[in-house]
């Protein structure tokens, strides 16, 4: 029996005066891979921070499991969380090889950068990459954080966004062997082929949990129309 | 790009460093050469030593405000910070009558008092959010500061032209040893503490999440570096007055050198902030003896084309 890691409990958040999650319920055990699906401006990205403690609950809460209550969670977010945001930032232009010194563990964000075939660029600085480029080089930085991912949870929103087919393949496969190590990992996608991967999904619409289960559940050409209002063939 | 090792870099500005001070401590305005005992002594000792440090503080301090708002903009001399430490020593000047001179403390607390409260009101009013709005509420807080300053100073003759030769960067010729010993130790403090914050300060540049998940204490890094680029500033301050570009300039420049990671930019930037400051003063003081330029309008003299340059070269 899988040890749960993340559990929403009829979590709700605001922000200024519109409510962005209302009464999340969703758990993440290790070895889970969860997606979090929805149309833009859904909530998915405030889901993701919400999950490391980072958005205040009005109502409900968020339980880390590794962490007991007493400890501060954004103390303990390098222990138990690997973070990936959307669109990776860097105020200063490192090379490859500056941003891997802020690692923990750089040797590990060199094999990284070597699976994502990235290491013959690693002089090159973060502003002479492509996009696509770039976020892998945030990626390799996010898998990094730990040498063994049993028990951590790895939060990453939209992984895939601006890659080309077989860096996305490359990071769905990464992302499986987080999970396989038994990492609890919570990511929001709008890539199909990665969200057919997750073992669970949660739809997410205007902040609400509308839908909750296996992708061949949540993805039904009655969902999708409901949620995006487009009719869909599948 | 190969960027040149660190270490190499360092030692050639530690050099480069050592032979402005010499060069400033044989150039008087009576005379070339090492001039009498008292005048190298009392004179141009102090003086050097105020602009060499006050120089160091201002490069690490700028650097270390900019890692901090994440904007490479950012310079304490922009963001009303230097304002802050010359309206806290108005106060204090207009407040009390000559017994501030014989504390050596009371200055420099009341400095740093002033550029601390400037300090906390930029965080709290422009501290997230774009550069344009951290830049113009700095503006604003600082033109508020000058205000303030010229308000005091007006009341009282005797302040006056202390403070107003302070709002003008002027205040490197008054320097004494006694006078001058408080600030440099603070400076050098202030200097050491935020070099410690590097590694942090990279971190933080990826954004406070992944900086969390980096294991970046963001909430106890941000308040050692707006507490110690006060200090920074406010030290600076009292042995300058108010002065800006070098904290802009210098940490520009170190990061063009050797890369944008802290742990080389900021003491790069400390030497860089030493050496342009003192050659600026040196400048100011021996190219017209009858009518010296503060070292404030020699820097913005120096620096501004350079700064113009790089501005130009990063947006190829």
């Amino acid at each position: 029996m899988s040890k749960i890691l993340l559990q929403f409990k009829n979590f709700s958040a605001v922000l200024g005066r519109k409510t962005i999650l209302e009464r999340i319920q969703t758990t993440v055990s290790s070895g889970e891979i969860i997606g979090v699906v929805g149309a833009n401006g859904a909530g998915k990205t405030s889901l993701l921070r919400s999950s490391m403690g980072l958005i205040p609950a009005i109502q409900g809460e968020v339980l880390v499991t590794q962490i007991p209550s007493s400890i501060s969670l954004t103390q303990n977010l390098a222990n138990h969380f690997a973070y990936a945001p959307q669109n990776p930032h860097s105020t200063w232009d490192f090379t490859i090889e500056e941003l891997g010194q802020l690692s923990p563990q750089i040797d590990l964000f060199e094999e990284w950068t070597r699976r994502f075939a990235l290491s013959e660029k690693k002089s090159y600085r973060l502003s002479a990459l492509s996009g696509g480029e770039r976020k892998i080089a945030h990626l390799c930085l996010t898998f990094s954080l730990h040498r063994n991912f049993l028990d951590k949870c790895v939060i990453l929103d939209e992984p895939t966004a601006a890659l080309d087919f077989c860096r996305a393949e490359l990071v769905t496969r990464a992302i499986k062997e987080m999970a396989d190590q038994g990492a609890g990992v919570l990511v929001a996608t709008h890539d199909l082929s990665l969200a057919y991967q997750c073992h669970e999904l949660t739809l997410l619409k205007a902040g609400q949990n509308v839908a909750h289960g296996k992708p061949r559940e949540v993805l039904t050409p009655t969902i999708i129309q409901e949620t995006w209002g487009v009719p869909v063939k599948l | 790009m190969k960027r040149i090792h660190p270490w190499l870099a360092i030692s050639f500005l530690c050099l480069g460093l050592s032979l402005c001070a010499l060069g400033a401590l044989a150039l008087g305005s009576s005379a070339t050469g090492w001039g009498n005992e008292n005048e190298l002594l009392f004179l141009r000792l102090p003086r050097v030593l105020a602009a060499v440090i006050a120089g160091i503080a201002l490069g690490i301090g700028g650097a270390s405000q900019q890692g901090l708002f994440r904007n490479p903009l950012a310079d304490p001399g922009l963001t009303g910070v230097f304002g802050g430490a010359l309206l806290g020593i108005a106060v204090l000047l207009s407040s009390t009558d000559t017994i501030v001179w014989e504390n050596p403390w009371l200055i420099p607390s009341a400095a740093f008092t002033g550029a601390l409260l400037l300090s906390l009101l930029l965080v709290i009013l422009g501290g997230k959010g774009s550069t344009a709005r951290l830049l113009l509420t700095g503006l604003g807080l600082n033109a508020f500061a000058a205000a303030g300053t010229l308000i005091l100073a007006a009341r009282n003759s005797q302040t006056r032209d202390v403070l107003v030769s302070g709002m003008a960067g002027d205040w490197l010729g008054t320097a004494t040893l006694p006078l001058i010993a408080v600030p440099v130790i603070l400076c050098l403090t202030a200097s050491v503490f935020l070099c410690l914050q590097s590694r942090n300060l990279d971190r933080l540049s990826l954004g406070e999440d992944v900086a969390l998940t980096l294991g970046c204490p963001v909430q106890q890094v941000r308040r050692h570096s707006i507490l110690f680029t006060a200090l920074a500033a406010a030290a600076a301050t009292c042995l300058v007055g108010q002065i800006a570009f070098i904290g802009l300039l210098a940490p520009h420049l170190a990061r063009a050198i050797l890369g944008p990671r802290h742990a080389t930019a900021l003491p790069l930037a400390g030497l860089l902030g030493g050496i342009l400051l003192l050659t600026a003063d040196t400048l100011g003081r021996t190219l017209w003896p009858q009518t010296p330029l503060s070292a404030a309008a020699m820097t913005a003299l120096l620096g501004a084309p350079v700064f113009v340059w790089i501005a130009s070269r990063q947006h190829e």
